[in-house]
């Protein structure tokens, strides 16, 4: 029997946006103590192309080992651990929320942010918090995964963002390194003294 | 509604003959990643910092741990196996978030109502301009004798629970429409879509 075809290919826009069942959705805000008030939130766009390559090693169990390129361009190829992991700790710019200044439109090729805002006090620089992860949460049929970072600048002047990223480790045969797996534009400005928290959130849904 | 970046999940299914001549094909939207597909994400995500307490398709409770195992979804099941990979029924139960397993699996064999699970398979990863998809394909023959019909199908996946042991749970689950005669093959096949909005 011939090898079956696959569906790589074409479809109408009609069924593959009636198949689209896990959304990713953006936002920002501020925290008076321990709760979040949201500022602003809408679609995010952009999964980019590590994600399917790490997610396609997961399912086959390392059968496909094709990571794609990590965030300082070098090709990977997948070994014995763990992927996405996104848990930063305060400081850790290598996963997690990170943001840049950058503005270029997004593309499923990208694999880094196209212009990083390093950790620090210094001009232009932002101290990161340690990532938060929520428990899984329900909305309606949906379930909700939600994962913030705050961003507290302490460089003395105002801050403009321009693009978020998802970083998460992925190892490779020999180490963690670490994947672009979202990417998107954002216009945000942190005024020097000021905290902001950036909130990606995966929506899975029945459609 | 769902807004944003997109995960798209694809089903087809096609009968071909023993020869490999392909009688019909159908192709559907997914509609059911369910709960255990999110909990596990937000495993991987968290770095097991959200352990999750779900169903395995056994309906046991399960924690699910940080196994350092090198997968916590995979799906890379042998020939005759139908613990997990992708599996078919014939329960016609209107799907739900909180779906664990099938509702009526069919098993593996050459007897009454039983289908032969050949390997599943994968692809690379497939590459267009603005998307990029993950390609999971399982054939089943019908060496039984009657035609079989199933009417549900789902992907189980394999994931690190407290121990850690690996367990199975249903990661998506579809109402699916298949006539399989007997000595005809059946390919069930689905792709997952990551598309920019």
């Amino acid at each position: 029997m011939a090898d079956p075809p696959l569906l790589a290919r074409a479809l109408s826009p009609e069924v593959v946006r009636s198949a689209l069942s896990i959304g990713l959705t953006i936002g920002y805000g501020h925290m008076e103590g321990d709760k979040y008030i949201e500022e602003w939130s809408g679609p995010a766009h952009s999964w980019v192309k590590a994600i399917a390559a790490g997610l396609n090693t997961e399912i086959s169990n390392l059968g496909q080992t094709a990571l794609g390129v990590d965030t300082g361009n070098s090709s990977r190829t997948r070994g014995n651990g763990r992927a996405f992991q996104c848990a930063a700790a305060a400081a850790d710019l290598t996963k997690g929320i990170v943001v840049g200044t950058g503005t270029t439109a997004i593309a499923m090729s990208d694999y880094v942010l196209t212009t990083p805002i390093a950790e620090g006090v210094g001009a232009g620089q932002l101290n990161y918090q340690a990532m938060v992860f929520a428990a899984l949460s329900t909305s309606g049929t949906s379930r909700l995964i939600t994962i913030t970072r705050s961003l507290q600048n302490n460089s003395g002047g105002n801050i403009t963002l321009g693009e978020v990223a998802l970083y998460g480790e992925t190892f490779d045969t020999t180490a963690y390194q670490t994947f672009c797996l979202a990417h998107d534009l954002l216009t945000l400005t942190i005024n020097t003294g000021q905290a902001k928290t950036i909130t990606y959130t995966a929506t899975l849904a029945l459609v | 509604m769902i807004e944003g970046a997109q995960v798209g999940i694809l089903l087809r299914t096609a009968v071909y003959t023993r020869q490999g001549k392909l009688v019909r094909e159908e192709i559907r939207p997914g509609h059911s990643f369910v709960v255990a597909f999110a909990a596990i994400l937000n495993n991987l995500f968290s770095e097991a910092g959200q352990l999750a307490t779900i169903q395995d398709t056994g309906n046991v409770a399960r924690t699910l741990a940080s196994g350092n195992q090198a997968s916590n979804l995979r799906v890379h099941a042998a020939a005759a196996d139908a613990t997990f990979g992708i599996v078919l029924g014939t329960g016609t139960n209107a799907i739900a978030m909180t779906d664990y397993a099938l509702q009526t699996p069919i098993a593996e064999g050459t007897g009454s109502g039983q289908l032969s699970h050949l390997a599943v398979a994968f692809g690379p990863i497939g590459v267009a301009t603005t998307a990029r998809y993950i390609n999971l394909i399982r054939t089943f023959q019908n060496n039984s004798g009657a035609t079989i019909s199933p009417t549900e199908a789902a992907l189980y996946v394999q994931s690190a629970y407290t121990g850690p042991v690996l367990g199975i749970f249903c990661a998506a689950r579809d109402i699916i429409s298949a006539s399989v005669d007997a000595g005809q093959l059946l390919v069930v096949q689905y792709q997952l879509v990551f598309s920019l909005t």
